[in-house]
């Protein structure tokens, strides 16, 4: 190099090689090339592939997600690790945006409330629309949607409401309809919602669960988790119960801001131990599932780590190396069956 | 004993390329400048992705040599409703806005034509960066979806649209886009009877020709060319095609390298599952 770099520009670099540098969470790659360095890496999966990389000569494999053929070789289409099930091949990138199936329990904010429908935002790559006639009716009352649904619209859900819903279809056109037609599916309120990466949400058989520090979460396959305290939940339901023995004929507006129950401060506090521990094991990119976020926290009350410290880099750090050893251990990790 | 450098010295000061072959920072000719490259950088901060804040879908920091670009990946989303969508069009609409920021020193700026995203020069970049990737997005599930590409140059010294270029690679792969194949993107400056692959400012200052050639490292498929002076005869292109075309190898190598490390980091103690 011919001269020095400008002072701005350097400290420009300084911070970023400060920030991956630091080892603290698996982030950035940060490498530094020579024109010859490339002799290739001695730990590195083996099995990553870029786009455009050649997977397979011959024509006996079934084209997957992320893949594509190029004159009758099959290519990669992603930046990721390649995966075989029987013939079919697809790769699968290490981030994306959430790609929907139908079945998927997702969570996801109201953006728009349009004519018969709302759009919601569900981290995929469209906005996802729920129809009006695909939702459940306070007091699960049968009946075709009016008019007067249609105009009642906000009672139900408005902009900026978090809800839960079950993908239903993805149309030709790659959009997506939801629907709440479960009682478990619907508004959300009292609680939290965080986004983490999809891609460290199984699907599994209970997205809606309950952690061991009293705390319910709803693991979006989307990577949107609601997390609200679980004793709140309880009541409510009961309340929901108890509603629906009662009369039909109560204005919809009443429904929607009927449960401002308050919050105590301890299970303010549970309910942000568990949003740090999950955007811990977000950070990190360890699964999200019941199971690890216990580990966290009880890690974290071992350790005797204070819920506003769990944000610390250093903590983080320490407190994640410990779970995904302890992880790693119980083979909690090991190679799971990738089927879907 | 090597002649005194000068900066910004005057063009004819020293020749380009030295009695010892070497170019004025010690290159050979076709030898491009040393590459580092920072992915996913703001996309996984510990806890940046929490409740409402938006982070990028995918981030990629280029350095080569002294330019340095930005790149960061939003996307795909739904496309915003102003942007009507073309009639058969299939795939997702790529948007791209290129800057030179503020804090940008260096050749383009000190030399007094500093420019912002709004100029002529910046749409240019931008309309040239959105036709390299139109070509390699695979838009299968993309419909109706808008991908929207910022670059940001904070250091120029020559080659910012092949470092742009090479930058919204890696932020694309990082956000999981489907492209048909990498896209990797060299310049070669054309002076007197030699070829020099990726021409910094000061080489620029011999008022050679510069082509900037953006290319796809499996195939060699020439997405993007772009030559800002004529040259003498279609010996010459060729000539030049061929140094920028293994310059794209070297690109990609680098590239290779930087998405290696990257998924090393991330991929440490486990594969992500997704059943």
């Amino acid at each position: 190099m011919a001269a020095s770099e400008s002072r701005v520009a350097r400290a420009h670099v300084a911070r970023l090689e400060h920030v991956s540098g630091t080892g603290s969470y698996a982030g950035p790659g940060t490498l530094l090339l020579g024109k010859r360095r490339y002799e290739g890496g001695s730990e590195e999966p083996h099995d990553l592939v870029l786009p455009g990389n050649d997977l397979f000569a011959d024509g006996t494999y079934v084209r997957g997600h992320g893949t594509h053929v190029r004159n009758g070789r099959l290519v990669s289409s992603q930046a990721g690790t390649v995966l075989t099930v029987n013939r079919l091949v697809t790769v699968r990138p290490f981030r994306s945006r959430y790609v929907p199936e139908v079945g998927d329990v997702v969570v996801g904010r109201v953006l728009q409330v349009a004519g018969k429908r709302w759009l919601v935002d569900i981290n995929a790559v469209q906005e996802a629309s729920l129809l009006l006639s695909a939702i459940t009716l306070p007091l699960g009352e049968q009946r075709k949607r009016t008019y007067e649904d249609e105009l009642n619209m906000r009672a139900f859900f408005a902009e900026g409401d978090p809800i839960s819903a079950e993908v239903q279809e993805i149309r030709s056109d790659a959009s997506i309809a939801l629907h709440t037609r479960s009682n478990k599916f619907g508004a959300l309120r009292n609680g939290v919602l965080l986004q983490v990466s999809p891609s460290l949400i199984a699907r599994a058989k209970k997205h809606y669960v309950r952690l061991s520090l009293g705390v319910s979460a709803i693991l979006g396959t989307n990577g949107y988790i609601w997390l609200s305290p679980h004793d709140l939940e309880t009541a409510q339901n009961e309340d929901k119960t108890k509603k629906a023995g009662s009369r039909s004929d109560a204005p919809l507006s009443e429904e929607r801001y009927i449960t401002p129950l308050s919050v105590g401060p301890e299970a303010h506090l549970r309910v942000a131990r568990a949003r740090n521990a999950i955007l811990l094991l977000n950070a990190r990119s360890i699964p999200i599932d019941p199971v690890s976020i216990s580990l966290v926290c009880e890690e974290c009350a071992r350790q005797g780590v204070d819920v506003k410290d769990m944000t610390r880099r250093e903590v983080a750090s320490r407190i994640a190396d410990t779970v995904q050893t302890q992880l790693s251990a119980a083979s909690h990790l090991a190679e799971r069956p990738l089927r879907a | 004993m090597a002649p005194q450098r000068t900066r910004w010295g005057a063009a004819g000061a020293e020749p380009a390329v030295d009695a010892a072959g070497l170019r004025m920072d010690g290159r050979r000719p076709s030898e491009i400048r040393v590459m580092r490259c920072v992915v996913g950088e703001g996309t996984f901060s510990p806890f940046g992705m929490g409740d409402d804040a938006h982070g990028p879908t995918g981030s990629a920091y280029v350095e080569q040599g002294r330019t340095a670009v930005l790149a960061t990946v939003y996307g795909p989303r739904e496309r915003a409703s102003s942007s009507s969508a073309l009639p058969g069009s299939t795939g997702a609409l790529v948007n791209c806005e290129f800057a030179i920021t503020a804090l940008n020193v260096g050749g383009a700026a000190s030399a007094g034509s500093s420019y912002t995203k709004a100029d002529r020069r910046s749409s240019e970049m931008a309309a040239s960066i959105k036709a390299a990737f139109e070509t390699v997005i695979v838009g299968d599930g993309l419909q109706r979806s808008q991908i929207d590409v910022f670059v940001h140059v904070l250091q120029s010294d020559g080659g910012q649209l092949a470092a742009a270029i090479n930058a919204t690679s890696l932020a694309l792969m990082n956000a999981g886009i489907p492209l048909l194949d990498v896209v990797c993107a060299c310049t070669v400056g054309v002076v007197d009877a030699y070829y020099l692959a990726d021409v910094t400012a000061l080489e620029m200052r011999f008022h050679g020709a510069v082509l900037t050639v953006a290319s796809t490292p499996s195939e060699h498929k020439i997405v993007l060319l772009e030559l800002e002076s004529k040259l003498p005869n279609q010996d010459t292109l060729d000539n030049a095609l061929s140094v920028a075309q293994a310059g794209c190898q070297e690109v990609y190598h680098a590239i290779d390298d930087a998405m290696h490390a990257y998924f090393a980091a991330v991929h440490r103690a486990h594969a992500p599952i997704r059943a």
